[in-house]
């Protein structure tokens, strides 16, 4: 006995096998944009400008200046006399920030002080380089003060700088490794959104709809059986993009990946929901598809944590970022792949992923109407 | 002086299917054409050659005296084009449409208000200017479309099947615009599947398989009958229809509404042997008369033949 | 069992302000070829789209073998089939996929499938053409294989809604040929056609207008009361007197 939604299903796919270029589109768009995002969103820094008010004058400031330097992270572009000098250039966009030495450190390291201070200041305006170059500089300060502290004759075991390492994953400090997998969640709600959207509201342009519609079929029958066969696919571009951030990019699988394709269809299964709850209440392909990507890919991009850190947003985003799926399924691929977390750790997001798909059908369900009217 | 639509030797294949065959036609000027022939024959095909839309593999045509290949610009300007499912913005009022089409064809800016007036008298639109074209009837739709393509004031009309799903009152309004067009000098090639139409052309063309088969008027046309014609009414016609096919001298049998036609040889002694038969095996009564074939029997009966002649031998489609 | 399959009392749509179906009477009997005449925009549609469970009515009741179609629309769809004026056919699946899609809809088993679709194929002349597209058939074709796929459940009863719109007198007749075929095993034919010839075929008719139905009955009985030679003169004749009547 073939059952309904198993017609639906073999119908539903083979429409997407006929149609040879949309199914290319599918595989072909997310593999482009991984290559054009993966290399344009660049947030690595080099050479990063800094203006450098060395008050100290000092062996230690200087060994620390150049450090800094040889890392090739910074440059010490300028050397302006006072802060305010200092200050204009950043003004003037000649530099990117400020170390400020002040004048009690060498002082201060040697007499064995808790800690000694330097002052770095970064142009916010671009937050991400800041937020990266901050972590760079936290690293290089480690560097000199183990160096200095070697060299004293007192040998302090301790470092002389309190440096609190905040990049706990990720320590190559790639952002290609940050990027890629967040792009794929990006993608996969995108191509999965917009592939779903259509399927319906085609129907109803062109007036299949009304025939299934005078059948005694149900319409979560109608939604699981159009949803059914873009799952595997959508899993398959999954695969690909997985595979292509690896083979490609070389981002490292730390965690399993039997795990992530287990979880994985709790997402597609998700984003596959809203395109066909959209497509089930509009009219119109076009208006489906417009509607699919205004609700997937900029809420996607900007509030999940894909590019932004979600903790630094604003009450109200934050909130938002909670039934955005994108923010779940990143935490699960970047925990994966980059943290090698366990079930243990995305068991959650994935249950929070499998309600929202499953609200998200109801909702479609209920909307879908089997009259014309 | 040359013909207001030329053809000769068309041809247009999609694959192995030859959609157009060496189709040669001339049409007089202010002549009203009608095109007709069974579903796929090449109607379409044919009118979107002539207006431009598609490329012929071989063969000329041309429109207004104009190439439609070469001189395709200045065919555009003189024609007026109803496709089958005339794109009329639903969205839009009657007016904003007919505007549409007036800014499409560049009409000038002092001449439209006196067009559209025109237009709409004579479509008896006039009232409705304000609605909807999504929320007119099928008959005040195609009405519409033909309007819009009537905005620019074109010498020659391409009408493809402009009256298909709309009901028979307004086939005769739309039908009596068609006649006041040709009146007014317009050269009208139209297809249609309706037999009632094509009899109220000057000129019917029957396309088979992308030939033009028989071209001639309705009238002469109705002559090519091969057979007698007799009309018989009886109680159930479709339920006795093999059974009168079987009889003696009986060639073909169509049902025409409540009534049969059929084809016989010899209309006299053929009535007299149907009647005595049809009375022997009690069906009710029988009324048997003779009468002259119209243009739907020489359709069904041409086209009937031809089939089974391809279906017989598949090399010598309609020769 | 009854001898009506449909009745229909007082049913009413509106839409909006506009009342597109207007309390109207009528039955269907078991069995019979019944023909739903009208001018564009008179309401047919929206009463087969109703009969379907489609579209609620604003009002009045409407049974279909005894069931309510507003409130049991669930159970009127397993008896009846439905073609709609546009073919519902998926272009891009082959006639065979189409026929077994709509089976699959219907929840016919596999074997009960196969044998349905090869005796489809064959009735409606469609055998060698079972892995042609759809979007490459002739429109004459498109409609038959439309008609299979609305009755390849077996339904008690069929709706055709301007099933020969656009198709030439062969295929029409060739069409008409099947309509009788299936009449003949006791199916219901529900039609609304614009060609009045076929109208004549019908063992009843009802012409609606405005909404409203103007005439019902066998077209012999219709003609012979308003003294008109065929169907199409009366319809001419009743829709001319109809809005005579309507206008102020």
């Amino acid at each position: 006995m073939r059952s309904k939604i198993a017609s639906l299903a073999l119908k539903e796919y083979r429409h997407i096998m006929r149609d040879k270029r949309s199914l290319a589109t599918v595989f072909v768009l997310p593999i482009a944009m991984i290559l054009l995002y993966g290399y344009a969103i660049n947030l690595d820094v080099k050479d990063l400008e800094l203006a450098v008010v060395d008050r100290a004058r000092s062996p230690e400031s200087r060994l620390l200046v150049e450090k800094m330097e040889a890392s090739g992270y910074f440059t010490a572009a300028a050397h302006p006399p006072t802060l305010a000098d200092a200050e204009m250039l950043v003004y003037s966009r000649r530099v990117r920030g400020i170390l400020v030495i002040p004048e009690g450190f060498s002082r201060d390291l040697r007499s064995r002080a808790d800690r000694a201070a330097v002052q770095l200041l970064l142009d916010g305006s671009d937050s991400n380089t800041a937020g990266i170059a901050g972590n760079y500089f936290e690293m290089i300060l480690a560097e000199v003060g183990a160096q200095m502290g070697r060299s004293t004759e007192h040998g302090a075991p301790a470092a002389p700088f309190e440096v609190r390492p905040r990049v706990i994953y990720n320590p190559e400090l790639k952002s290609v490794y940050f990027i890629v997998p967040g792009l794929a969640a990006v993608l996969l709600m995108l191509v999965c959104a917009v592939m779903t959207s259509m399927t319906i509201a085609r129907e109803k342009e062109t007036g299949t709809l009304e025939q299934i519609l005078t059948s005694p079929i149900k319409p979560y029958q109608i939604l699981i059986g159009k949803v059914l066969p873009y799952l595997v696919i959508a899993f398959l571009v999954c695969a690909i993009i997985v595979a292509f951030a690896h083979l490609w990019f070389g981002v490292p699988v730390r965690g399993s990946l039997l795990l992530l394709a287990a979880v994985t269809p709790a997402y597609l299964f998700c984003a596959l929901s809203l395109g066909i709850a959209i497509s089930a209440s509009v009219r119109t392909q076009q208006v489906a598809v417009s509607l699919a990507m205004l609700t997937t890919m900029l809420p996607s991009v900007m509030l999940s944590g894909f590019i932004f850190r979600v903790g630094s947003m604003p009450l109200p985003l934050r909130l938002i970022s909670k039934v955005i799926p994108a923010t779940y399924y990143l935490k699960i691929i970047r925990g994966i792949m980059l943290k090698g977390v366990g079930w243990e750790h995305v068991w959650q997001h994935c249950a929070v992923l499998v309600g929202m798909g499953l609200l998200i059908l109801l909702i479609g369900a209920r909307k879908f109407s089997t009259r014309l009217d | 002086m040359s013909y207001p639509v030329q053809v000769a030797g068309l041809q247009k294949s999609f694959g192995n299917l030859k959609a157009v065959d060496d189709f040669s036609l001339e049409l007089g000027q202010g002549e009203l054409f009608g095109l007709i022939g069974p579903d796929g024959a090449g109607k379409t095909t044919l009118i979107r050659i002539l207006v431009g839309l598609m490329l012929a593999d071989g063969g000329s045509a041309s429109v207004g005296g104009f190439d439609v290949v070469r001189e395709r610009a200045r065919v555009k300007e003189i024609i007026g084009y109803m496709p089958q499912r005339f794109s009329l913005y639903p969205d839009l009022t009657l007016e904003e449409n007919l505007r549409f089409y007036a800014d499409l064809f560049q009409v000038p800016e002092a001449e439209r208000r006196a067009r559209q007036q025109r237009l709409m008298q004579f479509s008896r639109l006039e009232p409705f200017l304000g609605r909807r074209a999504g929320q007119l009837s099928g008959g005040m739709k195609q009405k519409l479309a033909l309007s819009c393509t009537l905005i620019h004031q074109p010498e020659i009309l391409f009408l493809d099947e402009p009256t298909t799903g709309v009901d028979p009152l307004s086939r005769r309004e739309f039908w009596s615009l068609l006649d006041s067009l040709q009146a007014e000098g317009k050269t009208i090639v139209v297809s249609t599947a309706y037999m009632d139409e094509a009899v109220r052309c000057d000129r019917v063309g029957l396309m088979f398989t992308g030939r033009l088969m028989a071209v001639d008027t309705p009238e002469r046309l109705r002559k090519t009958y091969p057979f007698d014609l007799l009309e018989v009414e009886l109680d159930e016609p479709v339920l006795n229809l093999q059974l009168i096919k079987g009889l003696p001298r009986v060639r073909s049998v169509q049902v025409f509404g409540d009534r049969l036609h059929v084809g016989v040889a010899e209309a006299q002694a053929a009535a007299a042997s149907l009647e005595r038969e049809l009375s022997q095996r009690a069906v009710g009564p029988v009324r048997v008369r003779r009468i002259e074939p119209c243009l739907e029997d020489v359709f069904v009966e041409l086209i009937g033949s031809w089939k089974e002649r391809i279906s017989r031998d598949p090399d010598k489609r309609g020769e | 069992m009854e001898q009506e399959i449909v009745s229909a009392r007082g049913l009413t749509r509106k839409f909006g302000a506009f009342t597109a179906v207007d309390h109207i009477d009528f039955s269907v009997r078991r069995g019979e070829i019944f023909g739903f005449l009208g001018a564009n925009g008179a309401g047919k549609t929206t009463t087969i789209r109703i009969l379907c469970g489609l579209l609620r009515p604003t009002g009045g009741t409407c049974l279909v073998d005894g069931l309510d179609v507003d409130r049991q629309a669930e159970a009127v769809k397993r008896l009846i089939g439905y073609m709609s004026q546009r073919f519902s056919l998926y272009e891009d699946l082959t006639v065979e996929e189409n026929l077994e899609f709509y089976g699959g809809v219907y929840g016919l088993n596999e074997a009960e499938l196969g044998r349905r679709k090869h005796g489809l194929l064959k009735e409606l002349e469609l055998e060698g053409l079972e892995k042609r597209m759809t979007a490459a058939l002739p429109l004459g074709w498109k409609q038959r294989l439309a008609l299979g796929c609305a009755v390849i459940h077996r339904p008690r009863m069929v709706f055709l809604d301007e099933p020969t719109g656009g198709v030439d007198p062969v295929s029409r007749r060739n069409f008409w040929a099947m309509i009788h075929a299936m009449a003949a095993e006791g199916v219901t034919v529900f039609v609304t056609t614009h060609y009045m010839d076929e109208a004549e075929y019908c063992d009843r008719i009802s012409i609606m207008d405005a909404g409203r139905i103007i005439a019902l009955g066998p077209p012999s009985k219709l003609k012979e009361r308003y003294a008109q030679a065929t169907v199409e003169d009366l319809f001419s004749h009743l829709l001319d007197s109809s809005r005579e009547g309507s206008r102020p």
